[in-house]
């Protein structure tokens, strides 16, 4: 695995070399700031396959860096991991709103630095199938066995929200349970995905579910929060720093992006599907172990289903 | 026939040998960089004592290089450094904003020089 890191500070990126050389990962280059980094990857014949990003750097910080690495239609989905201080815990908010996948804290944990680099080695090999898969979407040899499932997770590339499960799993366990008080998950769920699912092409319910996350997305302006598609017609947004939404105001929001939407859908002869919204579910209700059953609590809540049973409810979604 | 393990040259040992070496160096140039840390925090802050400069810009300065040196040293297996670096870092982000009461400067200035003590001592034992 191809890999740049960017820290302003020389000798912790010998270290990071010496430590990753240990770990088995030897292709490693290094830059010395953002616009170094920017350059780099603009002029290298091989691509880089993962990025680890310190945030505070000057002139430029490392939550700007991955903003623009983002915007390189490349390194769209890249693996990239923060490497911050643990005072730099505020920003690593925004790093995960930027497109970051993932944060390792400093002092250095070899354990730690080798399963945060074996999860963005999982994300490679999982883009790489997708790509395969485009390949023969495009090529017309697609077939209905061969496509993500029903039950897979729906990667969003064209919501700027979005970011992958595993992202949003790492960033709960990561955030832990006193700052995930301040936030909220808000389930959506689309009650006819099957029956959509079964009707069109794999890309045009892809394209159905970008569309629909764009329109939450857009009804949330204003509060910070990352969307998921992790299957079986579910959207969650994660709405940070937000203890109390006026779910009124986001259902009126989301009922004109809905209405704008369906003007669309009907100059093409297709119905656009309803989508059912759950209530906000909060963190302080949440097990203390177990930071992640934010998300299938807010599934379920979507679906209209009991809230108390957490293996059912894990169960149900797995 | 017996022999003692640990000196045997296995690949392992020689790996592991290696990269004690390296980090040892690692170490050596993070302290032979330490002293012109120590000389740019303690120039700050005597800058600002003395009324050649603002406060908050010598807390900006000593805060950065404490960030830096938090964000390695215990990397470099000198926790006792990181921690403490970290600890006089999280102070100074956590101090009120714009002119600070006497006592605080005051407080201020007690833990900064114990920290510029620590790595002077850290430079002297090398």
């Amino acid at each position: 695995m191809r890999i740049l890191a960017i820290d302003d500070e020389p000798l912790f990126c010998n270290l990071l070399k010496t430590r990753l050389a240990d770990l088995g990962f030897t292709d490693l280059a290094t830059a010395h700031s953002g616009p170094e980094a920017l350059d780099r990857v603009a002029t290298e014949d091989r691509p880089f396959e993962c990025f680890l990003v310190d945030i505070r750097m000057a002139p430029m910080d490392g939550i700007e860096v991955v903003r623009k690495l983002r915007a390189i239609p490349h390194h769209q989905a890249t693996p990239i991991i923060m490497i911050s201080a643990l005072t730099d815990k505020a920003s690593v908010d925004s790093a995960f709103i930027a497109g970051a996948n993932d944060f390792i804290t400093k002092p250095l944990d070899s354990v730690e630095l080798k399963l945060r680099l074996e999860m963005a080695k999982s994300i490679l090999a999982e883009r790489a199938q997708a790509r395969l898969l485009h390949d023969r979407l495009l090529k017309q040899e697609a077939t209905r066995y061969a496509s993500p499932g029903f039950d897979s997770e729906v990667f969003l590339d064209d919501v700027e929200s979005a970011i992958r499960m595993v992202s949003m799993e790492n960033f709960l366990l990561k955030e832990g349970n006193m700052r995930l008080r301040q936030s909220c998950a808000i389930g959506f769920h689309i009650p006819m995905a099957e029956s959509y699912y079964r009707m069109l092409d794999p890309a045009y319910y892809a394209d159905l579910l970008s569309d629909l996350s764009l329109a939450i997305s857009k009804a949330l302006s204003g509060t910070p929060h990352m969307l998921v598609c992790p299957g079986k017609g579910d959207i969650v947004a994660l709405l940070l720093n937000q203890t109390h939404t006026d779910q009124t105001r986001l259902e009126q929001a989301l009922d004109a992006e809905l209405a704008k939407l369906r003007t669309r859908y009907d100059a093409i002869g297709m119905t656009l599907p309803s989508l059912r919204i759950g209530e906000p579910v909060r963190a302080r209700f949440i097990p203390l172990q177990c930071p992640t059953t934010l998300i299938s609590r807010a599934r379920r809540a979507a679906r209209g289903l009991d809230h108390r049973d957490d293996d059912f409810i894990q169960k149900a979604i797995a | 026939m017996t022999q003692d393990s640990h000196t045997m040259a296995t690949p392992q040992n020689q790996t592991n040998a290696s990269l004690a070496n390296t980090l040892h160096a690692l170490r050596e140039s993070f302290c032979a960089g330490l002293d012109e840390r120590i000389c740019r925090m303690e120039t700050a802050w005597a800058n600002a004592r003395a009324g050649h400069s603002s406060t908050s810009d010598a807390l900006a300065v000593i805060e950065a290089d404490a960030h830096r040196i938090s964000g390695i040293a215990g990397s470099l297996g000198l926790p006792d450094i990181g921690q403490r670096a970290y600890a006089l870092e999280m102070r100074i982000l956590q101090a009120p904003k714009g002119a600070l009461p006497a006592e605080e400067i005051s407080q201020l200035d007690e833990e900064i020089n114990s920290f510029l003590d620590l790595l002077e001592q850290e430079l002297s034992d090398i």
